[in-house]
């Protein structure tokens, strides 16, 4: 049973690893935004972080790919903020990306209505 | 210095010796961005900072796992932004200086690479000394030997492949290097840790 929960723990890890980079790009969608702004909305819209730290070297290895723009902007009142944008290649990405997870929920969803109904 | 901003420095010299092997201004830039997150954090959180820095922290994570986070997306970009050999090599040196698999990816790599150079070498070498390189094989109980290359076949070695060493050598040492490669990528792919 144990072991059944740790199988189920790791699933759920790379689960939410995998979707990450999705969310992150479509979070950006709408326009900059810095690291903690970044988070509310992951935190509040797809409860996919688990520490929070962990955001900043994907958003960093996403800049590497020239998925994102990053650029230092100082702030009226309190400290210097980085902020995140898409690019033309993140956006085209982020398309790619949203039209397969729709395909593959879709179908994925079909098949998971027995298993839950059966479950209740 | 209170108690929070403390706690902090302390934090960020933790992520900061986990960066070792990034450049400077990479590090700097690093290092003010999880400044910035972690003070606008403690100034909405409820209470005193000095008490609330521990929660902060936490939810942050470890200072050693986000810059092991750091280190593993850099090898990756560094070694698919070129797909080289000598990128791959460098990026799994560096790696190997920081774990053991990383050690043993980078050996076995090294091996891979290897062979793929030794294979393309017989195969350019074939048309310059015909009658010294090849597949040499010597049927002989007590002293069995395959081995490919060489400048001369010893005393009851029979060379197997001829000219055909060319295009085989040719193969063989682009599909090793290739082998070598997406075994490279995907032990570096699989260096970024999940998320706890």
């Amino acid at each position: 049973m144990a072991e059944d929960h740790d199988a189920v723990d790791k699933w759920e890890v790379q689960l939410r690893k995998g979707c990450l980079e999705l969310a992150i790009l479509a979070s950006l969608w709408g326009g900059r935004l810095y690291g903690l702004e970044l988070l509310r909305i992951l935190e509040n819209e797809s409860d996919l972080v688990i520490s929070e730290g962990t955001v900043y070297p994907l958003l960093s290895r996403l800049r590497s790919e020239d998925l994102l723009d990053a650029e230092w902007v100082e702030a009226e009142l309190g400290h210097p903020r980085k902020y995140y944008r898409l690019t033309p290649a993140g956006r085209r990405r982020a398309v790619a990306m949203a039209r397969i997870w729709a395909r593959f929920s879709e179908k994925l969803d079909g098949l998971l209505r027995a298993v839950l109904k059966e479950e209740r | 210095m209170t108690a929070a901003s403390g706690k902090i420095d302390s934090y960020l010299r933790r992520v900061r010796s986990g960066l070792r092997g990034l450049p400077d201004g990479e590090v700097t830039d690093i290092l003010n961005e999880l400044r910035a997150h972690i003070v606008e954090r403690l100034e909405l959180a409820s209470g005193p900072p000095d008490v609330a820095i521990e929660s902060v922290l936490e939810s942050f994570g470890r200072a050693e796992q986000i810059a092991a986070l750091y280190v593993a997306e850099n090898l990756v970009a560094r070694a698919e932004s070129s797909r080289t050999p000598w990128t791959i090599l460098r990026s799994l040196f560096y790696w190997s200086t920081l774990s053991v698999i990383g050690f043993f990816v980078f050996m076995i790599c090294v091996v891979g690479y290897g062979f793929g150079v030794c294979f393309f070498l017989a195969a350019l070498m074939k048309p310059i000394h015909p009658e010294g390189v090849g597949l040499w094989y010597r049927n002989d109980p007590a002293n069995f030997s395959l081995h490919v290359g060489g400048f001369s076949g010893s005393p009851g070695e029979r060379e197997l492949l001829g000219w055909w060493l060319v295009p085989v050598g040719c193969s063989l040492g682009g599909g090793t290097i290739l082998l070598t490669t997406h075994f490279a990528l995907w032990s570096l792919r699989r260096l970024r840790q999940p998320m706890r």
